[in-house]
Order: structure tokens, then sequence, then C-alpha cells
């Protein structure tokens, strides 16, 4: 057994947390919900600091934003009334998809979302949501589109230099229609091969907005901006969900250089694009 | 021992951490290794139902109850358990005098070679003090982290709601 540590720390506010995490760099380790094994702690490992006593376990809706807090367990939002009424309860749903009641009673909301696993089942949720994510750091506090923390020059700041701290996602999304579908070996299986969130402004029949966001097959979750604009303003039908499943997957080959690897996981992609709109159209009505 | 609010910070003497814990409702104060599993220290000192099976958290033989949630002891760290409250199935009940789901899970036929049984017993435990009165279908989701290769799970989920029926009736 590696035993390269030396001290754990328990701080009991972010800035102790942030303060400690820039001072030891990648001497220190973060643990959070427990879903990491000890064994894999990297021998350069000197230091670890649970967070789990800091005050980030909140849900509310608070002035125009659902607040999560970042070390919410995934029990917590399953569970959760207020996320079961927010957009059809797609928060909730994705939260407890896949793994097992053990490992959604350890996860955390901030652990899903920087350990930057492309198969991460909150990641394609929050982008499609809109959301803005909360971080700490040594020169205080930034809020950040969603989307910019999982681009690799932000994500590898986590842990290192960077807190996620919570989670914001607009008001306006509440009375969307989501829907978050994934494909994966099993139904506890992790690693999906695909995941796919689509959330849908439905007035009337018409589709006034919509996101599509995949991940699992692609190095991050990424947003399908050909099948959006296909679908602002269309009428929230079979039609228009085909469509945008054909411009997901020419989306998705673009991007994933037609790889016949991951062939199969881009196909699944479109249908599960096409299903989850269908779904959120009849839902919106 | 409730949560410690202000846990603060250790540092290994010999590569040992001293770590104070309440285990099964007694307070104590273990050396363990500084990167330890918690599975191996609770097993290391005594509490044997607590169960090696994949040490990768994916099989719940080693479940136990921090700060009353299920947890997999393999995937913590033992110093993360300073300052917390632990339950293994060795503060449940006794051979004697074992607790009501103990009792359901071997009336019922729960449990065959017995590896996953603590870990079944510590989930349902969780289960039915959240939620007394569950059906079969939140059962099965609840012990959808603990690997039985011995049966079906049809006993086990038949166990915890006979438990769930017996606490009922012991609470009136």
């Amino acid at each position: 057994m590696r035993n390269n540590i030396r001290e754990f720390y328990f701080p009991a506010a972010v800035k102790e947390a942030v303060g400690l995490m820039t001072k030891l760099k990648s001497k220190a380790m973060i643990v959070a919900g427990g879903t990491r094994p000890p064994g894999d702690v990297p021998s350069s490992v000197e230091t670890v600091i649970d967070i789990t006593d800091l005050p980030l376990r909140h849900l509310q809706a608070d002035k125009g934003w659902l607040r999560i807090g970042a070390l919410c367990t995934l029990e917590e939002l399953e569970k959760s009334a207020l996320l079961k009424s927010w957009a059809r309860g797609v928060i909730a749903q994705t939260a407890g998809f896949g793994t097992t009641a053990l490992a959604r009673s350890m996860g955390t909301v901030g652990g899903n979302v920087v350990r930057p696993h492309p198969y991460n089942n909150l990641p394609p949720l929050f982008l499609a949501l809109d959301a803005l994510a909360v971080c700490a750091h040594d020169g205080g506090e930034e809020t950040v589109p969603f989307g910019d923390i999982l681009k690799p020059d932000i994500m590898r700041r986590f842990g290192h230099s960077w807190l996620l701290t919570e989670l914001r996602v607009p008001a306006h999304t509440k009375g969307w229609a989501a829907v978050s579908t994934r494909l994966g070996a099993t139904k506890s299986d992790w690693k999906g091969y695909a995941n796919c969130v689509v959330a849908a402004d439905v007035h009337g029949g018409v589709c006034r907005k919509a996101a599509v966001a995949v991940s699992a097959m692609l190095p991050r979750a990424t947003r399908m901006a050909k099948a959006e604009t296909l679908l602002a303003g269309a009428a929230a039908d079979e039609a228009a969900a085909r469509e945008a499943e054909a411009a997901v997957l020419v989306e998705l080959e673009a991007l994933t250089g037609k790889s016949p690897a991951k062939a199969h996981a881009v196909r699944t992609a479109g249908v599960l694009a096409r299903r989850a709109l269908l779904q959120a159209f009849s839902s919106g009505r | 021992m409730a949560k410690k609010t202000r846990r603060g910070h250790l540092k290994a003497m010999d590569g040992q951490f001293e770590i104070e814990l309440t285990i099964n409702g007694r307070e104590a104060k273990w050396r363990v290794g500084a990167s330890e599993s918690l599975m191996n220290a609770l097993r290391r000192q005594g509490f044997k139902s607590v169960k090696n099976g994949c040490d990768n958290g994916d099989c719940g033989s080693c479940t136990v109850l921090l700060d009353g949630k299920p947890a997999a002891s393999c995937m913590l760290f033992a110093a993360q358990a300073h300052g917390r409250a632990l339950t293994t199935v060795e503060g449940l009940g006794t051979p004697n005098d074992p607790h009501t789901i103990q009792r359901a899970y071997a009336e019922s036929g729960g449990v065959q070679c017995g590896f996953c049984t603590p870990g079944m017993v510590l989930v349902t435990k969780a289960l039915l003090d959240e939620n007394p009165r569950p059906d079969e279908a939140q059962v099965r989701r609840a012990l959808d982290g603990n690997l039985c290769r011995c049966t079906g799970y049809v006993k086990q989920v038949q166990a915890v709601l006979d438990a769930a029926e017996r606490l009922r009736r012991e609470k009136k």
C-alpha cells in the first residue's frame, strides 16, 4: 500500500479549502463523496482535503435561480420534491440514472461534474439547462457558463486551484419539457455508450427553443447547435424530431471524425435525441 | 457522538493517524494507516461483518452506515470517519438477540452463503428508517448496490418487506 499521505484536513469554510488547495497544489487531493478508491491515490499526494463539512449542501429556488450546492448527493437530487417539479423532473430523473444506490448515496454533484469522465450523466443535463457554475478560487468567486467549465483549460483547475461550489439553473427552465436518456451495457452501468438530454420550451404545438446536449462518445458534453437551430420555431412534431436526429448525426460524425469505433454510439445518440424530443413534445403539450 | 462540527486537521505519526469516531454507539480512538481504507481499518479492529468483496465500490459487501447513510467503506479513507458515527451489523443485534431486520432475513431465507448479508441488512436499516412502508420497487432500488451471487434477490426483497411489516407492528 502506498503511504505518502501525511496530513488530512477537514476545512469548514470554502475559503479555507481553497487556501489549502492553492498552497499545496498537486501535493493535495480533494475528497468528498467517496467514489474513488483510496488505492487510486497518486503517489505525489501528501495531503488529503476532505470537503464534506463545507456548507455546500443546499437545494433551493432563490431570486430567479435554482441553486444546487456542489456537495448534494445524487440521492438528494433524486429525492428532492423541488427538483421533481423542475423541468418535468429531469434533474431528479438524471441523478437517479445508472450506477447503484450506494454510489447515489455517496456521490456528489460536484464530483460528477468535475471528474472529467465523458460518460458522467450530469454534465449534459446542466449544459442543456443553460446552467451557470459558481467556482471559488484564491482570487474570490467566479460564475461562468456551465459549458466553460467542461473545457480542458478550466476543467484541469478543479481540485488544484478551483473549487466548484454551486450550480445555478435559470428559473425560466422550470416550465421546460426536458427529458434525459442514456444507453449503457446495463441499467446500472456508469459508463453509458451515449447520453442525451433534451430541454424544450414548447407552447401551442410550437417548439420555441430547444437545447440538445450529447455526451459519452465525445471528450466532453456538447450542445448540438445544428439540431437546436432547426428546432427553434418548428412545429413540435415527429417530423421535427426526425430532422433533429439527422442533424445530430451529421454533427456527431463531424465531431468524432466518422470514427468506426464510435459509429454505433453516434447512431444511438441520434435515436436517443429523437425519442427524447418526442417525449418532450408530448409532455409539453 | 454526533458528527463534529469542526473536525480540523490530522497529522500522521509513523504513517498513522489517530482518529476519533463513534462505532455502534460507542466512542473510540483508533490508529489507522494514513492511506488505509475504512473497510480495512474496520476489519482490523474486529468488525468482520464488513466484507472485502471487490475493493472498488461495486459490490456493496463492505457497506456501513456513515452518519446513518449507507456507504461503501472500501471507497473511503479510514481517516474520513474521524468525528463521524459508524454503524456495522455488530451494532444492530447479537446472535442471541438479533435485530428484527436480521430475524426477517433469516426467516425469509434471504441468507445463503451470507457474504452479502451484512451489507444488505444495513441498507435495509437505512431504507426502513427513512421509509417504513416501502413498496417492492423501492426495496429493489435500495438494494441495487448490493450484489448477491447465490440468489435471485427474491428472498431478500421478501425479507425487507417482511422486516418493514414487523417493525411497524413493533411500533404500535
